[in-house]
């Protein structure tokens, strides 16, 4: 039999844009074309966000299958789009079959080498931008914006772990809660309300809930069932953080 | 008023930015997607000083960023995803998600329902809007073969 390395690239090509944040539809679209480009026939693929299903027949009339676990991560879509440009190419015959892996796999870890600070500076950009929005100051920008910027760091400064979710959103909402209602107590500058809202913005998880109600007009119902499932219970936990922390500084802020 | 206008049109550029920074978008997009969402956003803030409806305002902004970020797409020749979703990023009332829970928590139980339930049909809106938006301006996809007859 010949080495499964198609198998592979499709599941590959599904699996990054799944992983880093691209839509389901994208994902079944593009293994699809990929497949017709390699030259198998009766291709079939099933996606959701936890697994992706391909099944195609190779040129022996053979069924070939394969069954892909997927563990949703951040979003990247910087790799969506790099797996698109390579499904392009490939469907205009500009990559050969030997390039096509490589490329594939030098997508799936495009911009792993990140600054330390990238994420802790874009926090506190978006925070800027969001609390401005909301009404607030120069007091508010600085205080939610350094809240904000904190937060991505927690799970690395508590556990020592790059990453961890649950963590990041009850901590992260404790500390952009307490930190804004303190400095306006002590010092008396600034809208709490404008400075906490403005540094939850990176944890609130309203683009998710969108993608989700998008999902599920576009009928990939597991998909959008889970993303708003998960987008309600990551607002109760910052809710749950928040609410430590006003409770802390007694009362309403 | 104009004062109001730049400071809404600046902060929804910075905070698009910084979040499409936060999803890792290309470079090359990120500052054609924070435009095209300051842009909504700037349509969003406006309409209800018009005398619209807060709802409509939403479904109009987001039908602007989306279409206007489907040509974007296509003329940059990168996938639509990038340009819509951080286009609407400064929309999205994430915010009020949390404002309902938060109520919730405190056992205002009216209060959380009914920020949720305007908090969902804003969210609605912008489903609805992004979803015209990429229909009457997104790249027509063929019809896929349930099975290849060859």
């Amino acid at each position: 039999m010949e080495a499964p390395w198609r198998m592979n690239a499709l599941a590959l090509a599904g699996r990054i844009i799944v992983e880093n944040g691209g839509e389901i539809y994208r994902a079944e679209d593009t293994v699809v074309r990929m497949a017709q480009a390699l030259g198998l026939s009766e291709t079939d693929v099933f996606c959701i966000p936890s697994g992706l299903f391909i099944s195609f027949t190779d040129e022996q009339g053979e069924r070939q299958t394969s069954v892909n676990r997927i563990f949703t991560r951040g979003t990247h879509l910087a790799r969506v789009d790099a797996v698109n440009q390579i499904s392009r190419r490939m469907c205009g015959g500009e990559l050969t079959d030997k390039q096509l892996l490589f490329e594939l796999q030098k997508a799936a870890l495009l911009g792993n080498k990140q600054s330390f600070w990238a994420v802790p500076f874009s926090s506190f950009l978006t925070t800027a931008g969001f609390t401005v929005m909301l009404g607030g100051g120069w007091w508010d920008v600085l205080v939610g914006g350094l809240c904000a910027a904190v937060t991505p760091l927690l799970p690395w400064l508590i556990v020592r772990k790059k990453e961890d979710t649950v963590l990041m959103m009850l901590v992260g909402s404790f500390l952009c809660t307490l930190l804004p209602l303190l400095f306006n107590q002590y010092t008396g500058l600034g809208f709490p309300d404008a400075m906490i809202a403005g540094a939850l913005m990176p944890l609130v998880p309203g683009l998710s809930m969108t993608n989700a109600v998008q999902d599920v007009m576009r009928g990939d119902m597991v998909s959008g069932i889970s993303h708003g499932a998960r987008a309600l219970l990551s607002a109760a936990l910052i809710a749950g953080g928040a609410l430590m922390a006003t409770h802390l500084m007694g009362g309403m802020p | 008023m104009v004062i109001g206008f730049v400071r809404a049109a600046l902060s929804a550029f910075v905070g698009a930015l910084g979040f499409g920074a936060l999803m890792h978008a290309p470079m090359k997009a990120l500052t054609v997607s924070s435009a095209i969402g300051s842009l909504g956003y700037v349509i969003y803030w406006l309409c209800p000083q018009l005398g619209m409806q807060e709802a409509v305002a939403m479904f109009l902004a987001a039908f602007v960023a989306s279409a206007a970020g489907q040509i974007a797409a296509r003329k940059m020749r990168m996938i639509s995803t990038i340009f819509t979703t951080v286009a609407i990023l400064p929309l999205v009332p994430g915010i009020g998600l949390y404002r309902s829970m938060w109520a919730l928590g405190q056992g205002e139980t009216r209060l959380g329902a009914s920020i949720a339930v305007e908090t969902m049909a804003l969210i609605l809106m912008i489903a609805l809007g992004v979803a015209l938006g990429s229909t009457l301006f997104g790249i027509r996809r063929r019809p896929r073969r349930k099975a290849d007859s060859d």
